[in-house]
Parts: structure tokens; C-alpha cells; sequence
């Protein structure tokens, strides 16, 4: 990674110190159905800036529901609903009334389960965010693109043909392009959603190792089914299950030596 | 705790440590025919302890291989992960007791050779002891039983004071010259060293046992 | 068990193999009666129709049909008994070159003579029509209903009412537009002579001679058109939403996650991709209600044109215009109705029926390949 960058990038985010909170939920309660059923229940917990924070939980224990609502993607269900509690980031409150979900969503990107470049060239998927914030000056998107797919580890594999579509890159590649693309944008927090899970070893070997890198500039908040994963790229992990927090610590705690019996039982496949 | 999703974990699981507590009887039983061997006047005995070293080493290849399986195979956490781990440190600690029981079955022997030595009685409450102890650490592996594991690890002050003592006299009757048996003496020195070593070692696998559930490393401390 | 037998794979019993043969020829006779059918009509449609179309001789194509509007045809008999027949302008020329010709047995036939420009112009003005108008509405009903509109029981009850609108019967079509759009006086036109018995309200128009006048479209390639247009919307708006929702989920939420506005999100990572499906299921539906009769025999069709419709229209370009939509029309179903249905049946007529049936057929089906192929490239094209 390109030092200058770094230092550029860190001047416009406000400045962090190690173990701050940057995203923080408090008691948090939400719905799918207008509040008829809670699919999240009293959920409190600090994320820190400038670490990789995992959540993990079996299936439709609410660990995905939990990252949409950081960046507001459940705003799209029309009977979506946070029943009690708030979230919090950068200190703000992002539900209140004069918090524009689309202002949000530029520091707060999204990475998702299912690789989905837009069928357009390499270059224009990058510069997509970009271009709908009203940014047309060529030699800005030019130098945009090309920072982001270097950050992404994308660079030297496709600079040859940032024309070509995106759609003629492998599932791993349209997935780090689906990182550029939502860096691009400089959000200060990349939340993913089981980035890996349509991906073979490999290319997931490929997208912790970007994790890795990323995580010196961006907060990382990652939901995913595969433990092994999260035990390699993450600090803190949540355990969530049945749309409650069971246990949130360090990561080695999670994996080596959890305080709650649901945790053990879950980490070492013992649910029946 | 509830079973594995995996049955075939559980069972891998539950094999490597009768696997070890397998080891860990043969050990004793290598123990005590060493010492039985040197108290009955029995050069059998102890010969046949030299001889079943070899299945001791052998168990402990086993566990290591099934070890490294299971760490393979399942990639066990918390206390899976602890359980693995334990189990082979166990083993190593195992094997250990197993070359100190050829130690004390190779110098029995040396001493029934010279002839009787009224001495030799002195180590028998040394022997139960450190036997006591042994037995206790597998019991608590077996149950993975703290408490019993921090039962072990004070009666081990036992068998340090019981050696001391033992030490002391023996050296005292080397240094007064006045026996004809001074080679006998001095084997019969070093078994109560190998007992003594053996009572360190079932603390080890008490300490491994402590490490099981709690996850804290209480060696060296 | 199988003592005699060594061969374990042997038929277990007859009967079975029996029933099973039967029910597939049963299936099979009755997939092959629908291709017969189409064989049926398609044959005898081309074996009557092609050789009014086609000719033997260099350019192979009778021009005169397609380029040439209908008029009378008279049938006679020569002095030498022979039946002749010809189109009534030919048929005065010839008199007149030939005054003493002997004429007998001399019968007239409407609309049987001549070509089919008229029909053809006017049905492709009312296709354009009706295809601008249905896909701009229809689009924006379709986009509404699937991306903006909450999903809650009115948009139920509004795709249930427009699934409905697919079933009434076309000449509910037809009667509704004559009312909503013919009668009714609440649309204006511009015109230089206010006709003072429909006119409801007229001003002058502010710098030229002519009037706005509220006084309802008539029979006209408009009223047709928004008739036709109405009655393809069911059809494309449920084609729009299918081209929509054929657009993966994750492009309208990766494009939102990048910051776009709703509009925004539509205009890049939607519609471009949905667009092509829009079109050619778009094309295909107006193809099929640009055939129907009913909706355009009250709305307006007429069986008798002298003049192509831009050649009628008269005024200053924005006058000329708003007269060029309220013309009344020929157009191609209703032409094969009147040659089909109101003349009286007759040898001479024949070559009409035929031909303009063939024709008509061959531009359905020229559109319907067309939107098929345009489709297929689009798919092998788009892919995610």
C-alpha cells in the first residue's frame, strides 16, 4: 500500500483513537413488521474504529438484519421498523429525523453476500458512487478508479482493460471489484455481508488477505457463517442468536475460551 | 455439555482420551512393577517393564497421530480445541513417567543382582505416594476435574518432603562410609529422584487439566 | 424368482407398456390437430393471398397492391363475352377512350379494387400512436407499481384491476374510447372552423386564425390510437414489470449502498437494463392489438379514404398537426372486415380478401419475429 495515500485519506476522516467507538448501538430493538415481532431484541454494543468486528450466529439469528440497519438498507422494507433503541455513528444518532439515509450510506458502504457488479465496464462500476454524487471531472474519476482497484488488489490484474465489462472477471475478482467500488467512495466503515460465501478457497483466501489490508483504513464489520473466517480476519466477534447478542468479545476470547454456554455450544458445533 | 452436530467428532474425541487414559494405566502398571519388582525380589517383573516401553512409546505416536486429526478433521475451538491440545501435552507427560518407570525397573534390577538391601523398604511410602498421585491426575483427567487436578497439585508437596527426607538419610549413610552396599545405596538415591520427578509430572498433566476448563495456563506460576 | 428368464431387465408386465403407449399417442394426437390447425390457416391463407402479392415476372412484387389505396372494382362482360374486370378509374378512362365498347353484365364492388395504402398507412399510424402512448404510460405505471409504490392492498388492488383490464372483451374497448374520446367534449383540438355543435368552449388562438376548441376528437387516428393504447396497457405494463423484476435485487441495492438516490438508482442500474425487455415485450403487445377490429371500428376506422391522411391535413404545422391526429382513418383489420363481411360475397372480391389477409399476416408476424430477435440478442447480451 501507497503511504501518501494513507496519510490523505486519514486527513478527511476525523481522527480515531485506537479502541474508540465509532459505531455504537444501544438497546436496540427492531422489526420487520411494524413491531408486531422483534427480529432484533435489545442489542447493545460498541463497535471499534480500525478494527475488523465479525458477527457470527446461525441463520436468521439477526446478524444480517443487524449490519443493514448500520447503514440503513432496511429503510427498503416498507414495514421495517426500530422498535426501541438507537444506533449511533460517528456520535449520531442515524435515525433521526434530518439524517438522510443516502448522506449515510457514503460513510457507511456495503459489500454483499452475492458478487453484483453493475453488466458495465471495470472502470465505470468503480466510478459508479462517484458519478451519482455529481462528480464528472475525468482526471478525478481516473484517479479514483485507479486508487480504489489498487487498494482492492485489483490493479495489475484488470488495468489493461478497465473498458472491458466487469461481468468477464472471475467471482473472486467482481468481488474485490465490488470492494473498490464501495471504497471508491471513501466510506469510513465497509460493512460485509458474508462477502465470501459464493466463493471458492481461494478467492476467499484472496478477500481476508484485502481485509486484512483494509482494515488500517476503514472500520470492517463483517457478517459471516464461516468461523474458521472469522477467527482469521477479525478483533472482536458478536455472537448473535435469536436476534439476541449472546456473547460480544475478542475474538480469541470468542474461539478460545467464550463466557456463555450458547457461544461454546455454537463455536464447536454443538447445536443441536 | 450437548453432543457435536458431528457424532463422528464426539466419538473421535471421546477415543482420543481413553486412548490416553489407556497409556496413562499402562504407565502405572509399569510403575508398579518396577517397584513390586525391587520389594518382592522379582528381576521378572522388572524386566518386563523394560520390555513394554515400547508399547508406551508407541501409544504415544498413536495419540499424537490422532491429535493431529482430529485438529485437521474438525478444526476444534474453546474447549475442543483445549481438549486436543491437553490430551498430547498429557501424552508427552505420560511417556515421560513411562522412561522413568524403565529407570526404576533397569536399577531395581541392579540392586536385586548386588543382593539384599534393607534400605530398599524405605522407598515404598515414596512409591504409594507418587503412585497416588499419578492415579488422582488421570482420575482428573478422565473427569476433567479441577479440583481434583489442584488435589494433585498440592499432594505433590508430599512426595517432595517424603523424598527430601529420604534423600537426606540415604546420602548421610553414603557419606558415613560404613557400608559395603554404596552402589546399591546410590540406586536406591535415584529411584526416589525418578519418584519424585514422576510426582512433578503428574502435576503437568493436572495443570493440563486445570488449563481443559478453565482455559487459564497455571504453569509456572 | 426368475428361473426361466436370465435377463432381469425384461418387461414386467404387457399391459402396462399398452397404457402407456396409448396415453402418448392420445397426447400426441392433439398437439399435432393445434399444428394443423396453423398449417391449415397459414396455408390456405398464402395459397390464396401470395399470388395477389407476388407476381411471376420482374420485381416479383405487385407494387400496385401496397402502394395503391382501394376503390370500386366493376366486372363486365365484353363484346366477345369475355369478363373483364377493372377499377372504376380505369373503368371511366375506358369508356371514355372507348365509347363504343360493348359493356354487359356490368357489376360494381366496393372497396374490392386497387391496393391497400390507405389500410396500411393507417394502421401504421395508428400503431405509432398507440405505441408511443402505451409505452410511455405503461413504463411509468410499471416502474411505479414495482419500485416506488409500498406494497400494500391498493397496489394489490391495482394490479388486480389492470390484470383485469387484459380480459374485457375488445369491443368494450372500442365502445369505451368512442364515449371517453370520440364524444366526450373534454378534449381540444385546434381548428380553424369550430364545429358549433360539439363545442362545449372555444378560444381564439392567440397570433393565427384558428381556435382551441373543447369539442371531442371524433373519429380519429387519435381517439383510435389512445383506444388501442388502452388497450394494450394491461399487456405491457405487466411486461415492464416483468423486465423490472428481472433485474437482480443486488444492483438496486449495491446502488443505493454506493449513495445514489432513488431516482438515481432507477435511472442507472434499473431501467438500462431493463429496457430491452421492456421493448420488445412492448412490441409484441401492440403487434397484437394493433390486428383487432373492434376497438377502432367505432373509434376510427373508415372504410373510404380518398386522400392518405397527411395529404387531408391542412393548416400551419401546429394545425396541421392537431388535424393530422383527428383525421379518420383506413386501417388494415377494418378493411379486411369490410371486404370480408359488408360486400356481397363474389369471385371478383377474392383477390382482395386474400391478399390483404396475406399482407396483414405477414406484417404481424414480421413484428412479432422482429421483437423475438431483437429479444434474443438483447439476452445473450445482458447477462448477470
Amino acid at each position: 500500500m501507497n503511504d501518501d495515500s494513507v496519510t490523505l485519506d486519514s486527513a478527511d476522516a476525523p481522527v480515531m483513537g485506537i479502541d474508540e467507538t465509532i459505531i455504537k448501538i444501544d438497546d436496540l430493538s427492531f422489526s420487520y413488521d411494524l413491531g408486531k415481532t422483534n427480529t432484533l431484541r435489545n442489542i447493545s454494543l460498541d463497535i471499534p474504529a480500525g478494527k475488523v468486528t465479525a458477527f457470527i450466529g446461525p441463520s436468521g439469528c439477526g446478524k444480517s438484519t443487524l449490519l443493514r440497519c448500520l447503514n440503513r438498507m432496511n429503510d427498503l422494507v416498507d414495514t421495517a421498523k426500530v422498535t426501541t433503541g438507537k444506533i449511533s455513528i460517528l456520535d449520531q444518532d442515524i435515525n433521526a429525523p434530518d439524517v438522510e439515509a443516502i448522506e449515510l450510506r457514503k460513510h457507511v458502504g456495503m459489500v454483499f453476500q452475492k458478487y453484483n457488479p453493475f453488466p458495465k465496464s471495470i472502470y465505470e462500476n468503480v466510478a459508479y458512487g462517484l458519478r451519482v454524487q455529481g462528480i464528472k471531472n475525468k482526471g478525478v474519476l481516473d484517479e479514483a478508479v485507479e486508487e480504489s482497484l489498487k487498494k482492492s488488489a485489483l490493479w495489475s490484474e484488470v488495468k489493461d482493460r478497465l473498458d472491458s465489462s466487469a461481468l468477464g472477471l472471475s467471482g473472486g475478482q467482481q468481488q474485490r471489484l465490488c470492494i473498490a467500488r464501495t471504497i471508491a467512495v471513501k466510506p469510513q466503515i465497509v460493512l460485509m455481508d458474508e462477502p465470501c460465501s459464493a466463493l471458492d478457497p481461494i478467492a476467499t483466501a484472496r478477500i481476508e488477505e484485502l481485509i486484512a489490508e483494509l482494515r488500517q483504513e476503514f472500520t470492517i464489520v463483517i457478517v459471516t457463517h464461516n468461523m474458521q473466517q472469522a477467527t482469521r480476519v477479525s478483533d472482536r466477534t458478536a455472537f448473535f442468536y435469536l436476534g439476541e447478542l449472546i456473547e460480544y468479545a475478542d475474538t480469541a476470547k470468542i474461539f478460545g475460551n467464550p463466557s456463555k454456554k450458547q457461544t461454546e455450544d455454537y463455536v464447536s458445533g454443538r447445536f443441536g | 455439555m450437548a453432543g457435536h452436530i458431528l457424532k463422528n467428532y464426539d466419538e473421535e474425541l471421546e477415543q482420543l482420551k481413553d486412548n490416553v487414559l489407556q497409556m496413562g494405566s499402562g504407565v502405572m502398571s509399569a510403575m508398579e512393577k518396577a517397584i513390586k519388582g525391587l520389594l518382592e525380589g522379582d528381576r521378572e517383573q522388572c524386566s518386563d517393564v523394560v520390555d513394554e516401553d515400547e508399547a508406551i512409546d508407541r501409544a504415544e505416536k498413536q495419540i499424537d497421530e490422532q491429535g493431529m486429526s482430529i485438529l485437521m478433521r474438525f478444526n476444534p475451538v474453546a474447549s475442543d480445541l483445549r481438549l486436543v491440545l491437553s490430551s498430547i501435552n498429557v501424552c508427552r507427560s505420560l511417556e515421560r513417567i513411562g522412561d522413568h518407570a524403565v529407570n526404576l525397573a533397569k536399577r531395581s534390577r541392579k540392586i536385586l543382582k548386588a543382593g539384599e538391601v534393607p534400605e530398599a523398604r524405605l522407598i515404598e511410602p515414596l512409591y504409594l505416594q507418587a503412585q497416588k498421585i499419578v492415579s488422582l491426575a488421570l482420575t482428573a483427567y478422565s473427569d476433567i476435574d479441577e479440583e481434583t487436578a489442584m488435589n494433585v497439585i498440592a499432594m505433590d508437596q508430599e512426595v517432595d518432603r517424603i523424598h527430601k527426607t529420604l534423600s537426606k538419610s540415604l546420602s548421610s549413610k553414603i557419606a558415613d562410609g560404613g557400608t559395603t552396599q554404596t552402589e546399591s545405596l546410590l540406586h536406591i538415591l535415584f529411584i526416589s529422584r525418578s519418584l519424585e520427578r514422576i510426582g512433578d509430572l503428574a502435576v503437568n498433566v493436572a495443570e493440563d487439566v486445570v488449563f481443559i476448563t478453565s482455559a487459564e495456563d497455571i504453569r509456572h506460576t | 424368482m426368475l428361473e426361466e428368464s436370465k435377463n432381469p431387465f425384461v418387461a414386467s408386465s404387457n399391459r402396462q407398456k399398452i397404457i402407456d403407449r396409448v396415453w402418448s399417442v392420445i397426447f400426441a394426437g392433439f398437439t399435432y390437430f393445434v399444428l394443423a390447425c396453423a398449417l391449415f390457416i397459414f396455408g390456405k391463407i398464402t395459397y390464396d393471398g401470395a399470388p395477389v402479392l407476388f407476381q411471376a415476372e420482374a420485381p416479383f412484387i405487385n407494387f400496385d397492391f401496397l402502394f395503391t389505396s382501394p376503390q370500386t372494382l366493376v366486372e363486365f362482360r365484353d363484346g366477345a363475352g369475355e369478363l373483364v374486370r377493372m377499377d372504376a378509374s380505369d373503368f371511366r378512362s375506358f369508356k371514355e377512350e372507348n365509347p363504343d365498347a360493348v359493356i354487359r353484365d356490368e357489376h360494381t364492388f366496393s372497396y374490392s379494387g386497387g391496393g391497400i395504402l390507405g389500410p396500411l398507412v393507417g394502421t401504421a399510424l395508428l400503431v405509432i400512436v398507440c405505441m408511443i402512448v402505451s409505452l410511455f404510460i405503461g413504463v411509468s405505471a410499471a416502474v411505479y407499481l414495482n419500485e416506488y409504490a409500498h406494497h400494500g392492498k391498493l397496489v394489490g388492488a391495482i394490479r388486480l384491476a389492470i390484470m383485469n383490464l387484459a380480459g374485457v372483451p375488445s369491443i368494450v374497448y372500442g365502445l369505451f374510447g368512442f364515449a371517453f374520446f370520440c364524444l366526450a367534449p373534454w378534449f381540444p383540438v385546434l381548428t380553424y372552423e369550430v364545429n358549433p355543435e360539439t363545442s362545449v368552449f372555444a378560444f381564439k388562438v392567440p397570433m393565427s386564425k384558428g381556435f382551441l376548441s373543447f369539442e371531442g376528437w371524433g373519429n380519429s387516428l387519435i381517439a383510435g390510437g389512445l383506444t388501442l393504447a388502452v388497450m394494450a396497457l394491461p399487456v405491457i405494463i405487466a411486461a415492464c414489470e416483468e423486465s423490472l423484476k428481472a433485474v437482480p435485487k443486488g444492483f438496486r441495492e449495491a446502488s443505493l449502498a454506493l449513495g445514489a438516490t432513488k431516482w438515481q438508482m432507477i435511472r442507472t442500474a434499473v431501467l438500462p437494463y431493463a429496457t430491452p425487455g421492456m421493448l420488445t415485450a412492448s412490441v409484441l403487445g401492440v403487434t397484437r392489438v394493433a390486428g383487432e377490429t373492434a376497438p377502432i371500428m367505432f373509434t376510427a376506422a373508415v372504410a373510404d379514404k380518398a386522400k392518405l391522411p397527411w395529404q387531408e391535413a391542412e393548416g400551419s404545422p401546429l394545425f396541421w398537426f392537431s388535424d393530422l391526429l383527428t383525421q379518420s382513418v383506413q386501417a388494415l383489420p377494418y378493411h379486411i372486415y369490410t371486404v370480408s363481411a359488408r360486400i356481397p360475397d363474389a369471385d371478383a372480391v377474392r383477390d382482395m380478401r386474400y391478399g390483404s389477409v396475406f399482407v396483414f399476416l405477414l406484417l404481424v408476424m414480421g413484428f412479432a419475429m422482429i421483437s423475438i430477435v431483437m429479444r434474443a440478442r438483447f439476452r445473450s447480451k445482458l447477462k448477470w
